[in-house]
């Protein structure tokens, strides 16, 4: 009877200190995008504009934030590229596929300096229709984080206004409870356009 | 003599390049002639998600752009649209005939493969969600649980029937086997390979023997641990066991470093990774040729 006594309380613990775990993780991702969130805009806005002139992913290889892997898509085909941020050749080869040069460089500085480890956009559907976000994800260097299985913070961002249900839960669209899910992942409310998730994956 | 002689260089050089390029369109128009008399087709009772005319319009998609063919975000369906790209390319008039039969009567036979799909899997058709461009293609839905219903390798044992959401767990997951056994059958291609599940093959030169297998074949798979070509997280131990399939189109060695351009997720790749890690990733090579070796094939 004892035992059975300590195992369901061992149980409710765990359920608790996750639960809490959850709950906090979901307010520092909130502290972290309030904290940092000029930086992000500008992340996203930096983005934005390389990415109407050319398709480009980049992420952060290591763990250090020294060496980047960009993809650049063109009609043909999609380049995959590693090189180490202070490199001449990641200049010479952006140039040579016609991107501006100073934009990434100074879209790689921030993200360098915020933690962010990848920026791409994605491709969803509502109603048939494609739409498009900005998919960013953040590896804050922290205690708790450390210890954290769940290690990445990553953000989306729409064109569109886009709605929750009453727990703060991206909804697929109006009117229906469906939750939308970005990458597999159920996202939450910052504002009507941005929303966030703790995933254990940057992509 | 010598301007004429480079006069009649260039004119056999562009007759054998619209040769080869009119043996595709004939294999494409043929399908697309097939598409067009089928392009009335009704609602199917079967596949009740997909609406025929969305159906048509990806057909028509793949038929003519088979490089395109994506596998969808987060599902296990890659060795499924690695088999697609071949099947659809070199033949593509029997994927037509097979889909169009499929679609129809909820039944086919795909060169003496027989589908019957179970009745979850022809009602989660169509209401695949989440899953990038995949969400609108309803005949790559179709297609890819077909084929995951159908061919069963070891991996799948616990997973045999399909459920909703099944599409991210093992009950598509393909083993190496199962996945030369689906070119076995689906193709019209004399299959090797050489790898297996947990063990890397060892190569002389990797190079050189890749090199090698795209010149004496038609078609080059890579089975790959993708936890290191398509990182996802940055763990330093990572589980050193292939899950990826890709098609290889060619491969260069510069330096210490391999020039790699292969078919993935959609699209054509091409990667600069070191030797080492490339030999590290390599736990399969699968070479194929056509059966008939008169036939220009397709899909070189």
């Amino acid at each position: 009877m004892k035992l059975q006594q300590l195992n369901n309380f061992i149980f409710i613990l765990i359920i608790t200190l996750s639960s809490c775990a959850t709950i906090i993780h979901q307010k520092t991702a909130q502290k972290y995008y309030s904290k940092n969130e000029l930086t992000i805009s500008r992340i996203n806005d930096t983005y934005k504009k390389i990415f109407a002139v050319k398709p480009i992913v980049i992420e952060f290889s290591d763990n250090e934030f020294n060496y980047v892997s960009i993809e650049i898509k063109t009609d043909s085909l999609r380049y995959i590229y590693e090189f180490n941020i202070n490199a001449n050749n990641l200049k010479d080869t952006l140039w040579k596929f016609g991107i501006d040069t100073l934009e990434v460089m100074k879209l790689i500085m921030d993200m360098k300096r915020i933690k962010c480890t990848w920026i791409n956009t994605l491709d969803y559907y509502v109603d048939n229709k494609k739409q498009n976000l900005i998919f960013m994800s953040m590896r804050p260097v922290s205690f708790d984080f450390i210890l954290a299985k769940r290690k990445y913070y990553t953000l989306t961002f729409y064109k569109q206004q886009q709605y929750f249900d009453a727990e703060g839960r991206l909804l697929d669209k109006k009117n229906r409870k469906l939750l939308r899910k970005v990458n597999n992942e159920i996202f939450w409310r910052i504002n009507d356009r941005v929303c966030y998730t703790i995933s254990n994956h940057f992509r | 003599m010598k301007i004429l002689f480079t006069i009649l260089f260039i004119f056999i050089f562009f007759s054998i390049s619209k040769c080869q390029s009119s043996f595709q369109n004939i294999e494409q128009t043929k399908a697309i002639e097939y598409l067009n008399l089928n392009k009335n087709i009704q609602q199917s009772n079967f596949w009740i998600n997909v609406k025929p005319e969305s159906f048509i319009i990806n057909l028509q998609k793949n038929i003519l752009k088979p490089l395109y063919i994506y596998a969808g975000s987060n599902t296990n369906f890659c060795a499924y649209a690695a088999v697609s790209y071949t099947c659809i390319k070199t033949d593509p008039l029997t994927y037509v005939t097979f889909m169009i039969d499929l679609y129809s009567n909820g039944f086919a036979e795909y060169k003496k493969v027989y589908f019957n799909p179970s009745a979850q899997v022809k009602n989660a058709a169509g209401l695949l969600k989440f899953k990038g461009e995949l969400d609108i293609n309803g005949a790559d839905q179709i297609w890819f649980l077909s084929l995951a219903d159908r061919f069963k390798g070891y991996l799948n044992v616990f997973n045999i029937y399909y459920k909703p959401g099944a599409e991210n767990t093992l009950w598509p997951a393909t083993n190496y086997s199962k996945f030369n056994r689906m070119l076995r059958k689906l193709t019209n291609y004399k299959v090797r390979a050489i790898g297996a599940d947990l063990v890397r093959p060892l190569f002389n030169d990797i190079t050189f023997f890749l090199q090698e297998k795209l010149e004496e074949n038609d078609q080059v798979f890579l089975y790959l641990n993708n936890a290191i070509l398509h990182k996802k997280n940055h763990k330093k131990i990572k589980f050193r066991f292939p899950t990826h399939f890709v098609v290889l189109f060619s491969i260069a060695e510069i330096d210490e470093t391999i020039k790699i351009i292969y078919w993935d997720y959609g699209f054509k790749n091409q990667m600069i990774l070191s030797k080492d890690v490339f030999t590290d990733i390599v736990f399969g090579v699968t070479w194929c040729k056509n059966k008939n070796n008169n036939e220009v094939t397709a899909a070189k």
